[in-house]
């Protein structure tokens, strides 16, 4: 019963542990989020899918069929893009091959783009465990517009 | 002793099997018939167990010897095969779940109906939760891997009941067994260990028992020596940069893969990921899981302490090494947990029970407390209804036969000795897959399927065809991307057939079905003159269709029909058009495929001129017989097109038609 006793305290404390991370987490993530599911959307019925573009915006030059990310810009650096997006947060990487453009064709350079812009990618998904996304394509979509009454 | 895990009863058995057995028919309803994108890996994953090659990093050994003895199967093709596997084993982890819980459900928790209505709720709810589901019916290793976690459990709850050396090794073996099906079950030894320090501690001083226990590991270790012995069949670049061919080698291919991805969060970004992780976890479940598994992780803590440190250790391990893993789709990865979590899920719901029970047996007298009970325990098995329900349509995948209609009709139409270029290595799969299976049409030469790096000699004098863009801004990059110095970056590619899109959004899927035959010259995009055997003749803003020829009007679904589309262009601009089967969009793609541009640069305007585009369309094989509208729409523009009416049969089933113009019959291989 000793034994047991101390198995439960340790246990107990464990499970304090385990709640107060979770709250804190939470805490934390409505701190820099709000109370919106931006960061971390996931469709269950999508898995890994994205939002079809409205086909009227379809940028030139761009490979066929849909993109394989869209999302919200939150850090950027010469590697990679992190993106909040439906799925969650997504990390793109970018090489020197990565075209950048907007919605108009016009072609733009990584620097141009800043936090908070949304951004369509496609890419090449590479094998394995860890699954990457190599952008081939970025283009900046136009900022999203208020819902209407 | 009380604090001992209960023996089953053959009734338990028998609801493992019915739950086991639910779970696999509702798998086997919604199962990928073959090939798909589901998974990027899933297409090398169903060939590689048949071939007993060596799959991507960390190898999964044992993956491929059980997926070698389903290809044994005598029916549906290879692929279906191991499909089945995942099905199978998803559906054993569910027996295996339930068995795991009904053991370890405290007897004075709740009466034994409730327990069991309890343990049978949480199991059906884990077998149709979304992503338990998504792996169980494509080829890959998650589903497989969770009936190795239950049984690797399972296997330890009878040492713990019996504490003999021989039962420690089956543990043992079993657990290092389970390696072979994902690596990052080594996370879990911790916890195993202090299980066993608080079971029996004097069992350490007993060499048998070392004996068994380093045996069993070792043995079931020993499965990655089949790493260096097969390395030499690797064809991925990725791979083959850390082949498994020396110590270092085996190293870097199993517990050093992806290292870029372990870990990769700073200390700041660690709360965010432990909200994504809570929020994967309440799409299983629902949020109110989160208050239940709390609620059970007290009472397994009270009732069974040793039992809590054993599941609570392998749990936080799991979790804490993959909120910080950096991989794109980081659901699957946490199945294990969620396995883990629905043990804490039975203990808060059969907690709740037991309080509902009580409740009834103050205010109840006679037999009707009895009846309550089993009314309880009725409605609480019931509840699966729900995820079932929301899940059912998201989790079918039986439609998804997009590759093999597209690489069938491929076979046919490639002419002999040609080459067909395509992606390498692991994303090559879904066209290797028919030459290392059923050596389909061993006259075409896939110049990635025996290295990532071709040479242009390889290609000397046959005519060249390919299923990746391989050229100008949109070619494919990244380790299955063709060296570049292979062909010429002026060749023209004109897409000769057009398969239909893959079915749901999913990683990779995005992934466009298209066979493109490689010129050197440009391809007749403008001739003079059109006789369209179907006039049409209609205005889109600025663009004119004049007319199309279609070659036939009966087709046996799974094959594909030859669509001439004469076009003018009186305002350049980008067109799309969408072909359509009934409400069945076919495809997409820009007038001219992509070519228009480089044409117009090279060879000279198209304004106002005749745009022909010649192609074949794959008419899916899930299309049922009888009269289907063939129409178009350009984008942006709400208007329909008539291009004809098609007559689609169904004589001959999509699977023997694979299998035919595999080149095998389907009691074969």
């Amino acid at each position: 019963m000793v034994e047991n006793r101390w198995q439960i305290i340790i246990g107990a404390v464990m499970l304090l542990l385990i709640m107060l991370t979770g709250a804190f987490s939470l805490g934390v993530y409505i701190g820099r989020h709000g109370l919106s599911q931006e960061g971390l959307r996931y469709q269950p019925d999508q898995p890994g899918g994205m939002p079809e573009p409205q086909s009227a915006d379809r940028p030139h030059n761009l490979p066929s069929g849909d993109p394989d990310l869209i999302g919200l810009i939150r850090t950027l650096s010469p590697q990679g893009i992190q993106l909040a997006t439906q799925e969650g947060p997504r990390l793109v990487e970018v090489d020197d091959a990565t075209h950048v453009q907007d919605t108009e064709g016009r072609s733009l350079k990584l620097p141009d783009l800043r936090l908070g812009d949304i951004v369509a990618v496609f890419g090449d998904f590479t094998p394995g465990d860890g699954r990457r996304l190599l952008a081939t394509h970025v283009v900046r979509l136009p900022p999203r517009q208020p819902a209407q009454p | 002793m009380s604090n001992q895990p209960s023996r089953f009863q053959p009734l338990d058995y028998a609801l493992a099997l019915a739950l086991s057995s639910i779970a696999f028919l509702f798998y086997h309803l919604t199962l990928t018939p073959s090939l798909s994108y589901l998974s990027p890996d899933g297409n090398e994953l169903a060939t590689i167990p048949y071939v007993l090659g060596l799959a991507h990093m960390p190898g999964y050994p044992l993956y491929t010897w059980l997926g070698k003895v389903f290809t044994w199967l005598p029916f549906g093709d290879i692929a279906h095969r191991i499909n089945l596997m995942s099905a199978a084993l998803g559906a054993l982890g569910i027996g295996g779940l339930y068995l795991i819980t009904i053991s370890l459900l405290h007897p004075r928790a709740a009466s034994p109906v409730l327990r069991r209505a309890g343990a049978c709720l949480v199991a059906l709810l884990l077998a149709f939760s979304p992503t338990y589901w998504s792996q169980a019916v494509i080829a890959e290793v998650y589903a497989p891997n969770i009936a190795l976690v239950a049984l690797t459990l399972l296997a330890l709850l009878y040492w713990e009941r019996t504490r003999r050396d021989c039962h420690f090794f089956l543990f043992a073996l079993i657990f290092g067994l389970s390696l072979g099906t994902h690596i990052s079950n080594l996370g879990f030894a911790p916890a195993f260990i202090l299980f066993v320090l608080l079971t029996d501690r004097s069992v350490l001083k007993r060499p048998t028992w070392w004996l068994a226990g380093l045996a069993g590991f070792g043995l079931g270790l020993a499965q990655f020596a089949w790493l260096p012995f097969k390395a030499s069949t690797l064809n991925d670049r990725m791979m083959l940069e850390r082949a498994p061919t020396t110590l270092k080698g085996i190293y870097n291919y199993t517990l050093g893969a992806f290292p870029q991805f372990k870990f990769a969060f700073t200390l700041s970004q660690l709360p965010d990921r432990v909200v994504i992780y809570l929020y994967l976890l309440t799409r299983q479940f629902g949020w109110l899981s989160l208050i239940l598994g709390v609620i059970g992780l007290g009472t397994l803590l009270l009732r069974r302490p040793r039992h809590y440190h054993l599941l609570v250790g392998m749990y936080l391990v799991h979790v804490w090494f993959f909120i910080q893993y950096r991989a794109f789709d980081l659901d699957v990865f946490f199945l294990p947990a969620h396995f883990l979590w629905a043990i804490f899920l039975t203990f808060g719901i059969v907690e709740m029970l037991a309080g509902l029970a009580s409740i009834v047996n103050l205010i109840s007298r006679g037999q009707a407390p009895r009846v309550v009970h089993w009314l309880i325990a009725a409605l609480t098995v019931m509840v699966a209804i729900i995820p079932l329900s929301r899940n059912m349509t998201t989790s079918d995948h039986s439609y998804d036969v997009a590759i093999n209609d597209f690489y069938t009709n491929v076979w046919e139409m490639l002419p002999s000795d040609s080459a067909l270029l395509t992606q390498g290595g692991v994303f090559g799969y879904d066209a290797f897959y028919w030459q290392l299976v059923y050596d389909t049409r061993a006259d075409v030469l896939l110049p990635t399927l025996p290295t990532p790096n071709p040479s242009p000699s390889d290609l000397h004098g046959r005519e060249l065809y390919s299923t990746t863009t391989i050229t100008g801004q949109n070619r494919a990059r990244g380790p299955g991307a063709l060296p570049p110095n292979l062909i010429s970056g002026d060749i023209w590619q004109v897409p000769v057939l057009i398969g239909v899109q893959t079915g749901a959004p999913s990683l990779g899927g995005r992934r466009r079905l298209v066979l493109y035959h490689l010129i050197d010259h440009p391809p007749d995009l403008v001739v003079k003159d059109a006789k369209p055997s179907i006039r049409v003749d209609i205005d889109l803003d600025g663009v004119n269709l004049i007319g199309a020829d279609l070659d036939i009007r009966t087709i046996e679904s799974g094959g594909r029909i030859n669509l001439v589309l004469y076009w003018r262009i009186d305002q350049p601009r980008r067109f799309q058009i969408g072909t359509y089967l009934g409400d069945q969009a076919l495809e997409t793609h820009d007038i001219g495929f992509g070519n228009l541009e480089r044409y117009q640069a090279e060879v000279g305007p198209v304004q106002g001129r005749i745009i022909m585009e010649d192609y074949w369309l794959v008419i899916p094989s899930t299309t049922p017989a009888g009269s289907h509208a063939l129409t178009l729409r350009v984008e942006g523009i709400n208007k329909e097109i008539g291009v004809g009416i098609l007559e689609v049969i169904d004589q001959e089933e999509a699977m023997e038609r694979w299998l035919r113009i595999a080149g095998k019959s389907s009691s074969a291989p």
